[in-house]
């Protein structure tokens, strides 16, 4: 079977020869959760929106189940990737399940009405990110982490074979986070799908993901399990921050900040020079 | 299985509160028709001249107000803002320009008798695409810099329309006046009421096919987008449809302001936030403002003995203080959650 998404030297911007991204190449597995972390700029909001067709790589290729991504149509790109944005969407007056039915859209009829079988697939959804009791309430009176969870269940209903999603934890209290960060663990091994998952917490892509991508200046830097990736020297190099990066007893990765390391414009020379470990693009 | 707006949303049960709604409106018609400065004395009344005039008005304030409420119900859920209406966009102006030069006989020759609503149908729609790519030129898409070129635009055309009518004929400034208020003819004749139908009710229909585009868009474009809403053939649906609907309304009545505005609200007031029963509901609430405002109209204007009084007078006098309450009822009811 051909993998959910692939992307081979990818060169993206927004204005051409001012490419945000560069060479960048992975591949994505089902049932594995993909975090891509890296710097304010890095460009990991950029490399959302390729994947999700929404600018055209100036060189290389997304392929998506094998076809190239900008070769299909909307309605094809929806039935195979799902994306949850940053912040819930800012609506009135539906309820939750609304929202969620609305991720039927690909898939139902040109009459846009859903039928018992969209009904149960929305419910099904709202279950697996524990929000099916939300169905009836109205969207604009949840809390933050049930909206975001509400959102991914959207996402869900769509029946992808990849999900994107935007920090959609970054605005949350800890609790919600590991919520959902253990939702998308469960997601992605049991529905199977292949998540990728941007975000800014370390210590929350070392604890989930199955494989962690660091982006610094639109370069793919690293990518491996969180064990390979998460190195004092390589968040050094991209952060300019000096960590620890501890082992507990159950063998989860933490990363403890000791202090701020060398200045911006310092680290910016330092990737110039010499490149960190785990480099994957050469 | 959860009891939800989606279940209850059953095409059945909708399409008989729409066929109430229907009936309703009828029910309007024919008592309103009773209202007025002379009695009606025949029984049953469709023999009486005086009642067929009157009725073939409320008509055609019907299908006006059902195509400025679906118009105004689809541009607001487009450009997700709660302002945006064909009279507020500039469109109805727009469309105006077409009306006046279909007057004026501006391409008498090929079109004939559609020529007027064809120009207005033009005018209308070359608007209603103005606004939004003065207004999307940048990447911004910021919903309330559409509401500003709109007006703008709006008053671009309103100053056309003025030159239109002093080119014309510098002594019929007050015809003028009259007209930009939104005023429907006395007489309407059941040919342009004919001719406005066939365009109003298929273009709502088809207004009904973006119903579920739209409630998506209510999720944001982003996710819209990736959930598999073409954006741009849905814009350019939504804008075509909303102008021919406008141009249609234009064409029988002039520019009436606040109906597209206001339906929609009274829609959403009604039955929430669903497209699918927003656009159908806004049509018969707009309808049912529009025969309000001309049986007021007809009334009013014979008890102050002030003549006739135009149509849009009254939709502004009352839909202003009306959508003031609706906003003042949504603030108190969003403090309350």
């Amino acid at each position: 079977m051909t993998l959910p998404l692939q992307v081979e030297h990818l060169t993206a911007g927004y204005v051409r020869g001012h490419p945000v991204l560069t060479d960048i190449t992975f591949d994505l597995p089902d049932g594995e959760l993909l975090a891509v972390i890296g710097p304010n700029g890095a460009g990991k909001s950029t490399l959302l929106r390729c994947l999700l067709g929404w600018i055209h790589p100036d060189t290389g290729v997304v392929r998506l189940r094998g076809c190239e991504l900008r070769a299909l149509s909307h309605r094809q790109r929806a039935l195979e990737i799902a994306y949850v944005p940053q912040f819930p969407p800012r609506t009135v007056g539906f309820s939750a399940g609304d929202v969620v039915l609305v991720g039927r859209y690909a898939r139902m009829g040109w009459l846009g009405l859903p039928g018992p079988q969209d009904i149960r697939i929305a419910l099904a959804a709202m279950e697996m990110t524990e929000t099916a009791d939300l169905f009836e309430r109205p969207f604009d009176a949840l809390s933050g982490g049930e909206m975001q969870r509400v959102a991914i269940a959207r996402a869900l209903a769509q029946q992808p074979g990849v999900m994107l999603l935007d920090e959609p934890t970054s605005h949350l209290d800890l609790r919600h986070q590991l919520r959902i960060g253990a939702m998308l663990q469960r997601v992605a091994h049991e529905w199977p799908m292949a998540i990728v998952w941007v975000l800014h917490d370390l210590n929350l892509a070392a604890r989930f993901a199955d494989r962690i991508l660091v982006l610094h200046r639109g370069r793919g830097v690293a990518l491996g399990t969180p064990a390979d990736v998460l190195t004092p020297t390589l968040i050094e190099q991209v952060y300019g921050v000096e960590t620890e990066v501890l082992t507990t007893g159950d063998g989860r990765l933490h990363v403890v900040v000791r202090q701020l390391g060398c200045t911006a414009s310092q680290v910016q020379e330092g990737t110039k020079t010499s490149r960190p470990p785990g480099l994957t693009n050469s | 299985m959860p009891n939800t707006t989606i279940r209850h949303w059953t095409l059945r049960e909708f399409g008989f509160q729409l066929f109430l709604g229907v009936l309703g409106l009828s029910g309007l018609l024919l008592l309103g028709s009773l209202v007025g400065p002379q009695s009606v004395e025949a029984w049953p009344p469709w023999g009486d001249p005086i009642w067929r005039l009157r009725a073939w008005r409320l008509l055609a304030a019907a299908v006006v107000g059902m195509a400025l409420g679906c118009a105004g119900a689809a541009l607001q859920g487009l450009l997700r803002n709660p302002l945006a209406d064909p009279y507020v966009l500039g469109v109805a102006t727009g469309a105006g320009i077409g009306v006046r030069l279909g007057h004026l006989g501006v391409l008498a020759a090929w079109v004939g008798a559609w020529r007027t609503p064809f120009l207005a149908m033009v005018g209308a729609i070359a608007t209603t695409a103005m606004v939004p790519a003065l207004a999307w030129r940048g990447a911004r898409r910021d919903p309330w810099s559409i509401v500003l070129a709109g007006v703008m635009i709006n008053v671009l055309n309103g100053a056309i329309l003025m030159a239109l009518y002093l080119w014309a004929d510098p002594n019929r400034l007050d015809e003028f006046a009259r007209w930009s208020m939104g005023e429907l003819p006395d007489i309407v004749e059941p040919a342009h009421l004919a001719m406005a139908a066939t365009l109003v009710l298929p273009s709502c229909a088809a207004m009904m096919l973006t119903a579920t585009a739209l409630n998506a868009l209510a999720l944001g474009e982003e996710v819209a987008h990736s959930i598999g809403v073409a954006i741009v053939p849905l814009r350019l649906w939504v804008c075509v449809l909303a102008g021919i609907l406008t141009a249609a309304a234009v064409a029988l009545s002039g520019p009436v302001g606040f109906v597209g505005l206001l339906a929609p609200h009274g829609a959403r007031w009604l039955t929430g936030p669903d497209h699918r029963r927003v656009l159908p509901v806004a049509g018969l609430v707009g309808a049912a403002l529009m025969m309000v405002a001309d049986i007021l109209a007809r009334v009013i204007g014979h008890k102050l003995e002030i003549g006739r009084v135009p149509t849009g007078l009254i939709t502004a006098l009352l839909g202003a203080p009306v959508f003031l309450a609706l906003l003042h009822a949504r603030d108190e009811a969003r403090g309350k959650l």
